[in-house]
């Protein structure tokens, strides 16, 4: 016999994923997931974008890694609050790892959660873990056609970041190419190129930022 | 990458489908993948063999559907004996 089932296979973490953003929402808190290959800049994106904020105390920082604290640590001068995961192997993070991170983390007066995914531009692409907004940073230094390569991480990305712009001089890379091969994924991105150490395009992206938050 | 954690909840869905509609056995697997999702079809057939022998589901047939539109990983149906 032949049964129907029509099950999604990784549907456990979705229910958490779901759980997690009502939660968060019943606290006034939004999550935000940053994805992207090891060492496109994530958490140097995070860095300059918590430099720029005057209200910082508004922000936690949830990290990711497989092991070691460095990225943590790059962050603790900023005076955030940061909860540190380590997957032990793992390469991505999932949603319940985020309910125990959660747990450890003050939601009073906080209004954005940064998640900062394990480096790996495949497989947390298929794991939400509750998040409103979901963005993906590329450095320029990755080279072309990653969008096609890689199609889910961008087609569930509503932001794209195309970091290292200031290193575009010593690259063979056109980025407008990269923007082209993005859209025809997804439509709907936002993309913003700017470099996360000089700062350049840094202002639009920001704008960006601050006209969210204060949507929230 | 995550191959593993997908074959398991495969055996977990299989299992529970067995218990609920109490069959004996399960020959087949249908599960549809997106070919957006970057599932490594080997990597997930080797990793399935070995999770299903360990929760007592010999020679079980994982046939993968490659859809097209969607993204998504899911059991489609089961194939069994009562």
């Amino acid at each position: 016999m032949k049964i129907k089932v029509v099950e999604p296979v990784l549907k456990a973490n979705r229910v958490m994923a779901e759980e997690i953003r009502r939660y968060l929402g019943s606290k006034g808190v939004k999550l935000i997931n940053i994805l992207g290959s090891p060492g496109a800049g994530k958490t140097q994106f995070i860095k300059r974008t918590l430099e720029q904020l005057e209200n910082k105390e508004i922000i936690g920082v949830i990290e990711g890694d497989i092991s070691t604290t460095f990225d943590a640590e790059e962050l603790v001068s900023l005076g955030v609050e940061i909860v540190q995961i380590n997957t032990k192997g793992a390469c991505h993070l999932d949603a319940r790892m985020i309910k125990q991170a959660l747990e450890q983390m003050r939601l009073d007066g906080k209004k954005v959660i940064f998640v900062e995914n394990v480096g790996n531009l495949v497989c947390p692409a298929e794991f939400p873990l509750g998040e409103d907004l979901r963005i993906l940073v590329l450095s320029l230094t990755e080279g072309l056609h990653k969008p096609l390569k890689y199609p889910l991480a961008f087609r569930t990305s509503q932001v794209l970041i195309l970091n290292k712009s200031d290193l575009l001089p010593h690259l063979d890379v056109n980025p407008s190419i990269i923007r082209e091969e993005a859209l025809s994924i997804n439509n709907q991105m936002r993309i913003f190129q700017l470099s996360s150490l000089t700062g350049e395009g840094f202002s639009n992206w920001m704008d960006y930022f601050q006209n969210y938050l204060s949507t929230l | 990458m995550h191959e593993v954690t997908v074959a398991e909840n495969i055996v977990k869905i299989a299992l529970n489908v067995m218990k609920e509609h109490s069959l004996k056995k399960i020959n087949k697997i249908n599960i549809k993948v997106g070919k957006m999702s970057c599932i490594n079809e080997e990597s997930l057939q080797f990793a399935f063999e070995i999770l299903a022998k360990e929760s007592g589901l010999e020679d079980v047939d994982l046939h993968i559907i490659r859809e097209n539109e969607l993204f998504d990983i899911y059991v489609e149906s089961i194939e069994g004996e009562k």
